[in-house]
């Protein structure tokens, strides 16, 4: 289930606050496949597919240009 | 590039019609430069009134893009290849119009101009207009097939522009030395000569944003530089 699956855009941002405001003091794991919210939040992004771990990398370099084929073509929408 | 298309057809359509219209608008900048180019160097004023009138094609097409570049942004979020490609074309795409807008203002500077300028000064705008127009149609191949060795071979030549620009100057400095009543056309060419220089450091943009498409990362270090064109 996804982080913040079925809440409206206000209750989304504030569990995003949230995280914002405890990862001052926590390592926080989600798990999502909401690609615009993994962006958000998160500043280590780790690609998994049929459970093993493709690509783990910062989330800039994970969505602006990751090393690896197949991540690329799961978070620009080639495969799903 | 991804051998794979997209799950969402239409948004494999939005990504093919933004590079289908940038290669037609590529097409169209390279035609406005080349005309010019040939327009300056046969003094052809006939020329010059088609290459001022067909710039608005060039400003409609960068709209266009423009436009579509926006509702993909919307839409789509593009991430990685795709975010790359879109930020890539909305910034070749406003080079390609400063082209545009370059070989309109080359046109209009032609029209005061006579038919008997001096051979070795027509020689060298010659040299340097088609030295740009190589690079122009070079850099818009290298795009087509996505070649990263090619944009950082365009990058390095021009620094040959700068060269090129450099001795077009002193040429424009001779013809107002014969006769100081050369001075009004000698500013008209100095404008001509810096507009083609000027375009070349557009085609360098170009080459860049291409690279960056490409590999994710900018060309590392300053841009090489010839001798002072100005």
């Amino acid at each position: 289930m996804s982080l913040a699956q079925h809440l409206d855009p206000i209750a989304t941002a504030k569990i995003e606050e949230l995280i914002d405001e405890l990862k001052k003091s926590y390592t926080i794991v989600i798990v999502t496949h909401s690609m615009s919210q993994a962006v958000r939040v998160s500043q280590r992004t780790g690609f998994f597919h049929l459970g093993k771990i493709i690509e783990v990398d910062t989330t800039e370099k994970i969505f602006k240009n990751p090393g690896n084929k197949m991540t690329q073509d799961y978070i620009t929408g080639r495969f799903g | 590039m991804s051998d794979i298309t997209h799950i969402v057809k239409s948004y494999e359509e939005e990504l093919q019609n933004l590079n289908d219209n940038l290669i037609k608008m590529g097409s169209l900048v390279e035609a406005q430069l080349s005309d010019s180019m040939e327009a300056i160097i046969k003094v052809d004023k006939e020329a010059a009134d088609k290459i001022i009138s067909n710039d608005a094609k060039v400003n409609e097409l960068r709209a266009t893009i423009e436009e579509q570049i926006v509702t993909v942004l919307v839409k789509r979020a593009p991430m990685a290849i795709d975010l790359r490609l879109t930020i890539s074309t909305l910034k070749i795409s406003s080079d390609l119009e400063r082209i545009g807008d370059l070989a309109k203002s080359v046109a209009k500077k032609i029209k005061p101009l006579p038919h008997d300028l001096p051979a070795e000064l027509i020689s060298s705008l010659r040299r340097l207009g088609d030295l740009v127009q190589r690079q122009l149609k070079d850099v818009l191949d290298a795009y087509l097939n996505k070649s990263k060795d090619s944009a950082i071979k365009i990058w390095k030549t021009d620094e040959k522009v700068d060269d090129l620009t450099h001795a077009a100057m002193n040429e424009v400095a001779d013809f107002l030395g014969q006769d100081k009543k050369n001075l009004d056309l000698a500013t008209h060419l100095l404008f001509v000569t810096k507009n083609i220089e000027r375009a070349g450091d557009h085609i360098t943009n170009i080459a860049e944003s291409l690279f960056y498409l490409i590999e994710g990362e900018h060309i590392e270090g300053a841009r090489p530089k010839g001798k002072d064109p100005s």
